[in-house]
């Protein structure tokens, strides 16, 4: 039986009970307050909302199993809620119900330093979380865009993508050791352990990763953390197309060189930061006659040995027709950017900045070889639907070496319906390209109600999906955990 | 300017929603519901726009407990802290000021300052000191603002920064009685209309007076009068005491004379760090006495976190004073330093940290000293 809305409850009942559990200073139904959870960064119409019907949070994993049991007993849906970032519109209540702030939930439980584990809650953002590692000369390598707002549970269930997945991942599967779960009835249970391997179980752990909060709560988590690198040598090189970046990137690979990240990105994205070096430096950057693509590579590690990958990493590059770009500055523009998030982009009024124009896109992943004509289809198919690029299309790494994360993107006027429909009609067509190569439709953003989601019985057979949902059922028997998305009802 | 002036960059943070504004505000710290951060007021601004939501008291008291910060607005690159302004404008207009915040402001007007203290009390602090009433031609006129006339610990710094410019040498000389409230905090909560009545008087006495260069013990009377005041102040230049105090430090005109031994850390008030951008002139002092040494914050200069004192709440108190509060935060963030001393260099920052102290169990582990209080000590 599928959830129904709060509204159609004794609501004035449960706004108490809620109250009870989690204290009426965490508990709101007010508009002001919920609506500021009606939208978050995917594509959608400018007025479109979804509006829960109330909002809690909690600082524990047991006042969310009582708000669960709650929701379970009375059959409403229930929604978890971390930075509110999402591209897919998975933490949208799409059928109202309770909305679940994770923030509340941001203590560290255990850094472990001589095992190179943590355990913590689920709410802390990624950015907390590192900063709280870095005083113990630790770091988290996962590394999203997001990560000033976006939580740790949040990057569990979307299995969001990060920069360092050359080196250290960037796969929640690569990193998540044990987690907490409060399951959809309002149990409370543990998968996993504090070790590196086990083969004793099912990898239950594991199946949350990329849930998007469809089978229950992550509220703690054991994760896999680092040394911090003691140095970091970045370098930007610029190709005549992306198939020559991406074989360059493949011959450091073989070459037996271990970059810790590598990012790849069409020329419309590079441009936006020979734009801002333009303006920051005052000083012109001369592309090449032909150019494409450029590779933002990094290698870390000790001094000696970063320097020494960096040098033959160089040869190689020039050998397959890379220049290395020599502007330091531009270089440091880019890291700059991309890691601190200093932001000039809210502070430019270039189109990237949002002021006109919605940035959205589609996040697909196809096997490395598949990438270059996947490029050229997103190409036909921007001329086809009329959109510009936006920042074009980048890729890294999302898993280990080289297990391309592609992000194809464009600028939408989200004022005009029919612009957001046409947005939508192109992603989709992408997507089934992406599918018909071997590919995915999503490799980091979740599907949540992003218009892929019809493409799902495209991508799974049948009898696949229809173990999905029968799983779905078996944990969640109601349908009241985050319903509509991913699998759709 | 109502909130329609701003649609475009309210549109653009609802099209984006990056969020990089919340995890530091305090309001959002201490709520902890999202609608409390810099981007909430944005989706709440948006919905208003959008005919999605109503003006209601609920609205107003999400608005009125922003602090003023500006982390928000640093983060992002589009002056968020103004459309939040704009917000309380709108509530002023439609009646939705909460009533600590009329009382505010009807106080300020009546009396010139927000408790509603009598005016002639306003230079009692002087009383017993040889600090005299400004005269034409004294070289400073030395701005006090409310909480330094008003509040017994604020008091303590106006009396030490004005020990120090007696030690100087420099002619200067107080309001006293006929001080008016500068209007920092007034223009802050959205009274548009009391902030030009307050800064149209204080402009004519100014003028008046031919004060040339008005020095304020706090760094919300330094912004206001800077940044506000700007088409009345081609006749004078006004300077934070900090900035002062570093000049004659630095052009040999106060000599330290004794030394402090002591780790002390510094609070970056708002309305001189992320409104005005002084960094550097408190720290310079701390620097130039021997025997201190200086240890940062992990949050200071343009990351610094906010006490919560800022837009009237030092007043108003919409924080309460709950473990969450900015003050408490801020003052545990300070002794994790190690710091004996917490210094500031704003008297609402230190009515706000001193009371938290207290609420922590640390007075004897970590004492709040303004700079003035600091300076007075080894000049």
């Amino acid at each position: 039986m599928a959830a129904g809305k709060l509204t159609n409850w004794n609501s004035e009942k449960i706004f108490a009970t809620l109250k009870s559990i989690v204290g009426s200073e965490n508990v709101s139904c007010n508009k002001v307050d919920l609506i500021p959870y009606s939208r978050d960064w995917s594509l959608a119409n400018a007025s479109t909302i979804y509006m829960p019907d109330v909002v809690v949070r909690p600082k524990t994993a047991t006042e969310i199993a009582e708000v669960v049991r709650l929701a379970n007993k009375e059959r409403i849906p229930v929604v978890p809620w971390g930075g509110g970032t999402g591209l897919s519109g998975g933490a949208l209540a799409v059928k109202g119900g309770i909305m679940i702030d994770m923030k509340g939930l941001d203590r560290i439980i255990e850094i472990d330093e001589e095992n190179l584990t943590i355990t913590t809650q689920t709410g802390i953002t990624v950015q907390k979380l590192n900063e709280a590692l870095k005083k113990h000369q630790l770091w988290w390598p996962h590394d999203p865009e997001s990560k000033f707002a976006s939580t740790v549970g949040a990057a569990i269930a979307c299995d969001n993508a990060g920069t360092f997945g050359t080196k250290y991942g960037g796969s929640l599967v690569d990193y998540l050791l044990g987690i907490e779960v409060v399951l959809p009835t309002g149990d409370v249970v543990k998968f996993g352990s504090q070790a590196p391997h086990s083969v004793s179980g099912y990898p239950l752990h594991w199946l949350f990763i990329g849930s998007e909060g469809t089978l229950g709560i992550i509220t703690q988590a054991t994760l896999r953390v680092y040394r911090l690198p003691q140095y970091r040598c970045v370098d930007i090189i610029v190709f005549d197309s992306f198939k020559s970046a991406i074989n360059a990137g493949l011959k450091i690979i073989e070459a037996g060189l271990d970059p810790e990240s590598i990012h790849i990105m069409a020329k419309e994205g590079f441009i936006y930061y020979t734009k801002l070096y333009e303006v920051m430096f005052n000083k012109a950057f001369k592309p090449p006659e032909k150019m494409e693509a450029a590779m933002a590579i990094s290698f870390a590690g000790s001094k000696d040995v970063a320097e020494f990958q960096r040098s033959v990493a160089s040869k190689i590059f020039v050998e397959a027709g890379g220049m290395v770009v020599e502007e330091r500055e531009l270089v440091d523009i880019f890291w700059t950017e991309k890691h601190t998030l200093s932001y000039d982009a809210g502070k430019n009024p270039w189109p990237l900045s949002q002021t006109q124009y919605k940035y959205t896109g589609i996040d697909l992943c196809v096997p490395i070889g598949k990438v270059p004509v996947l490029y050229e289809k997103y190409k036909e198919l921007l001329k086809k639907y009329n959109f510009k690029p936006a920042t074009g299309c980048f890729m890294y790494s999302k898993r280990l070496k080289f297990a391309p994360n592609c992000i194809f993107t464009i600028n939408v006027n989200d004022e005009d319906p029919e612009e957001v429909e046409r947005a939508k009609k192109f992603i989709c067509e992408l997507a089934k390209y992406s599918i018909k190569y071997g590919g995915t439709i999503s490799s980091s953003r979740g599907v949540g109600i992003a218009v892929t989601q019809s493409l799902m019985p495209v991508e799974h057979t049948h009898l696949a999906l229809e173990l999905m949902k029968k799983l779905k059922q078996m944990l969640d028997p109601n349908n009241i955990m985050n319903p509509g998305k991913k699998l759709a009802d | 300017m109502l909130i329609k002036g701003f649609k475009q960059d309210i549109y653009t943070c609802n099209r984006c929603k990056c969020g990089f504004c919340r995890e530091e505000c305090p309001s959002y710290k201490t709520f902890g519901l999202e609608s409390y951060s810099g981007r909430g007021r944005m989706s709440i601004a948006w919905a208003v726009l959008e005919g999605k939501l109503d003006f209601t008291n609920e609205l107003a008291n999400r608005i009125y407990i922003c602090s003023m910060c500006k982390y928000c607005s640093v983060r992002c690159g589009m002056d968020v802290t103004t459309i939040i302004k704009a917000l309380k404008e709108e509530s002023v207009e439609r009646g939705l000021a909460p009533p600590k915040v009329r009382d505010f402001l009807e106080n300020t007007y009546k009396y010139g300052n927000p408790w509603g203290e009598p005016r002639k009390k306003r230079g009692e602090w002087t009383d017993g000191t040889e600090i005299k009433r400004y005269k034409s031609g004294d070289e400073i006129l030395y701005h006090v603002g409310c909480v330094g006339s008003y509040d017994t610990r604020g008091n303590e710094i106006a009396k030490a920064l004005g020990e120090i410019l007696l030690e100087s040498g420099i002619s200067f000389g107080v309001l006293g009685s006929d001080e008016d409230c500068d209007g920092n905090e007034v223009n802050m909560l959205g009274e548009k209309g009391l902030f030009q009545l307050l800064m149209e008087k204080n402009a004519q006495k100014f003028k008046k007076l031919g004060v040339k260069k008005i020095v304020t013990l706090s760094p919300h009377a330094y912004n206001a009068i800077k940044n506000e005041y700007p088409r009345h102040s081609e006749n004078f230049e006004v300077m934070h005491y900090t900035q002062l105090l570093h000049e004659i430090i630095r052009d040999g005109k106060l000599h330290i004379s004794k030394g402090l031994n002591a780790r002390v850390t510094y609070h970056d008030p708002c309305f001189l760090g992320r409104y005005n951008k002084e960094y550097d002139a408190p720290r310079e002092i701390l620097l130039d006495i021997p025997g201190i040494e200086l240890v940062e914050m992990e949050r200071n200069k343009e990351n610094s976190f906010c006490c919560g004192g800022g837009g009237g709440n030092f007043y108003t108190d919409f924080f309460g004073g709950g473990e969450d509060s900015p003050n408490r935060i801020r003052v545990r963030e300070a002794y994790n330093t190690g710091a004996e001393i917490l210094a500031v260099a704003c008297p609402t920052c230190m009515i706000m940290l001193d009371d938290a102290v207290k609420v922590e169990g640390l007075e004897e582990k970590l004492t709040i000293r303004d700079i003035s209080e600091i300076v007075s000590e080894v000049v």
